[in-house]
């Protein structure tokens, strides 16, 4: 008839001091007892109900009984979890009982106060840097990352996007794997075209006319912005691997010219991955294969480092003001190797030109002429024993010239005007100093065979500027 | 910990030092915590009391007169002479009340909470007082 039992209402008469309690009250009160749940639960529930929660709690109960004019329950407000423990009385049938034990005051009294909760506030952080995640407190950890990444369904493009990107650098995977939370979604379009210029531009077979075409829609096109992270990773890998081709070297020197000139790029965070190739086809050891003929004057790796040097111009005009340290880091490495009696000549050669391009004429001034009588040392000997590294060592020479030119080519715009040219066979008059005197002087700056082929251009301003320059120093 | 529960675990801790001050050393939780019920369930009543005086005599702000009516209301100030002539002071009920206030029993229950009146005793009075104060600092400038 109802969930209660009579043998339980038979156990609470006991319990407040009612003996004996006959069958019948105790099925009525049962009844009764029924009832009052039923009314205090129901009341309880709309409570819940109006506070929009599914789970029946304590307060509900509280409120039920409030509404109902019955005293209420007291001490039902803590959330300390009742414990229950069993207590068998012999039958198979055991007994609940709430764990209760008591507790000292003190302890209760001295017992540390709550964490205070937090108000409800917001904030704001880096969620990432330029694709990067920050390991801040408020960012997912990286194995919380990689457990998210998985349940996200892996659309069709984002592998590709990876097979693209290791097929092409089997041995830098990393780079694709330290960024996991930014999924780099290429179209179609996107990476046949990649697939399309690259192949082109590194196959010596491809006429150069479909060549010239890459290179100038590299430099023109809008909208490949999102290929230049694989474009500069190309660039790096194709030049350490292909030390040996000058034809590979050159394209990619082309390529990284192309990717300058373009105007939509935003190629200043790459600025520092674009370096490191073109500094190796300028101040490498060995370009190109050996079997080029040592004898021939101008073997072509030499044009490949005037083509590098001329790219670090033009890298360091555009970006040499951004970044502080650019200027100072590719000098220190050109001086270093220019100044390395033991690196190879074509590295001195590439050194030479680097500098100039790099620092222009100050650089020349302050950095190369104090060291060229110095150099004389190294470049005298292969010259006069006519051995197998003449050509290189007067390659060396003509490109100290060169650069010497440089610091009388600023004159030239202040009013030398046709100062610097055509003074061919004249001598050169120089306030109360006769020539002999001049070229002397000249000599002790420079050096003799430096000296003798500045002496030989004849370029009275070029001379003026030397001596200025050198005069200071000493 | 939400706010309530936290303000809960915070009220047993004066209704363990009240207990403590009368006398009794140990309870079960359950006790404890009926006992905190009703001290909460006091203290709301007199609050509401107090509101409902305030709001009968048109104040949205309550006044030291409400906070009187209402312990008066509660029972708390005895003896009430309802036959009162107002123009009688009878302040025979406060005065009981802040005679209990300098009484021994409130005496004590400063000492459990460690409010020492005496010079010589220093002890948990700074540090209680002083981490409450640390508490509602905190709260006052998470922000």
């Amino acid at each position: 008839m109802s969930l209660w039992n009579g043998d339980t209402i038979k156990d609470v008469s006991e319990s407040v001091g009612v003996a004996n309690l006959s069958e019948d009250v105790a099925k009525n009160l049962a009844m009764d007892v029924e009832y009052r749940i039923h009314q205090v639960l129901q009341e309880a529930l709309k409570f819940m109900h109006h506070a929009r929660r599914t789970t029946l709690g304590t307060q509900d109960i509280s409120n039920a009984l409030r509404v109902l004019d019955v005293e209420p329950l007291y001490g039902y407000e803590s959330t300390r979890p009742l414990r229950f423990g069993e207590a068998s009385l012999g039958q198979a049938q055991p007994i609940f009982y709430v764990e209760d034990d008591e507790v000292d005051f003190e302890k209760l009294i001295n017992a540390p106060l709550p964490k205070v909760p937090r108000d409800v506030t917001f904030t704001g952080h880096w969620l990432a840097i330029e694709g990067v995640q920050p390991a801040i407190p408020q960012n997912p950890t990286p194995s919380e990352a990689a457990r998210l990444s998985e349940t996200t369904p892996k659309g069709a493009s984002s592998n590709t996007t990876l097979s693209i990107a290791s097929t092409l650098n089997p041995t830098t995977n990393e780079t694709v794997t330290i960024k996991p939370l930014v999924k780099h979604v290429l179209s179609k379009e996107l990476q046949l075209y990649f697939e399309r210029i690259s192949t082109s531009i590194t196959d010596e077979s491809t006429p150069d006319a479909v060549r010239n075409a890459a290179l100038a829609s590299l430099r023109k096109d809008p909208g490949l912005h999102q290929l230049l992270p694989y474009f500069v990773q190309f660039i790096s890998e194709k030049t350490t691997h292909g030390l040996r081709s000058l034809f590979t070297l050159t394209q990619m020197m082309s390529l990284t010219h192309a990717l300058l000139e373009n105007d939509s790029f935003f190629i200043e965070p790459y600025v520092s991955s674009l370096i490191p190739p073109i500094l190796t086809c300028l101040i490498g050891k060995h370009l190109g294969s050996s079997s080029s003929d040592p004898h021939s004057q101008t073997p072509a790796h030499y044009a490949l480092r005037d083509l590098s040097a001329s790219l670090m111009r033009l890298v360091c005009k555009r970006f040499g003001d951004s970044s502080h340290t650019l200027k100072p880091r590719l000098t220190r490495t050109c001086l270093k190797y220019f100044l390395d009696p033991a690196k190879p000549l074509p590295t001195h050669y590439g050194s030479i030109i680097g500098l100039a391009a790099i620092g222009g004429r100050e650089a020349v001034r302050v950095l190369i002429l104090p060291n060229t009588k110095l150099y004389e040392k190294v470049i005298r000997p292969e010259i006069e024993d006519e051995g197998p590294r003449k050509s290189e060592a007067e390659m060396c020479l003509s490109a100290l010239v060169g650069v010497l030119k440089q610091l009388e080519e600023e004159e030239e715009g202040e009013g030398g005007g046709g100062g610097g040219k055509g003074k061919n066979g004249i001598a050169p008059i120089m306030p109360g100093a006769s020539a002999e005197e001049v070229k002397s002087q000249l000599i002790g700056i420079l050096g003799e065979l430096v000296g003798e082929e500045v002496w030989k251009l004849r370029r009275e301003a070029l001379v003026k500027a030397v001596i200025e320059a050198g005069g200071t120093k000493i | 910990m939400t706010d309530s529960e936290v303000y809960f675990t915070l009220l047993r801790v004066s209704a363990a030092q009240t207990l403590r001050s009368a006398g009794i050393t140990a309870a079960k939780p359950s006790v404890v915590d009926a006992f905190t019920d009703l001290l909460a369930r006091y203290l709301t009543l007199l609050g509401t009391t107090t509101r409902n005086f305030a709001e009968s005599g048109g104040r949205t702000q309550a006044e030291l007169i409400d906070a009187r009516m209402a312990m008066e209301h509660v029972g708390l100030l005895r003896p009430i002479n309802i036959f009162n002539d107002p123009n009688d002071d009878d302040t025979e009920a406060v005065d009981a009340l802040v005679e209990w206030f300098r009484g021994p029993q409130v005496a004590d229950m400063r000492r459990v909470a460690g409010y020492a009146e005496k010079e010589g005793q220093v002890g948990k009075s700074d540090e209680w007082l002083g981490a409450t104060k640390k508490l509602s600092e905190k709260r006052n400038t998470t922000v």
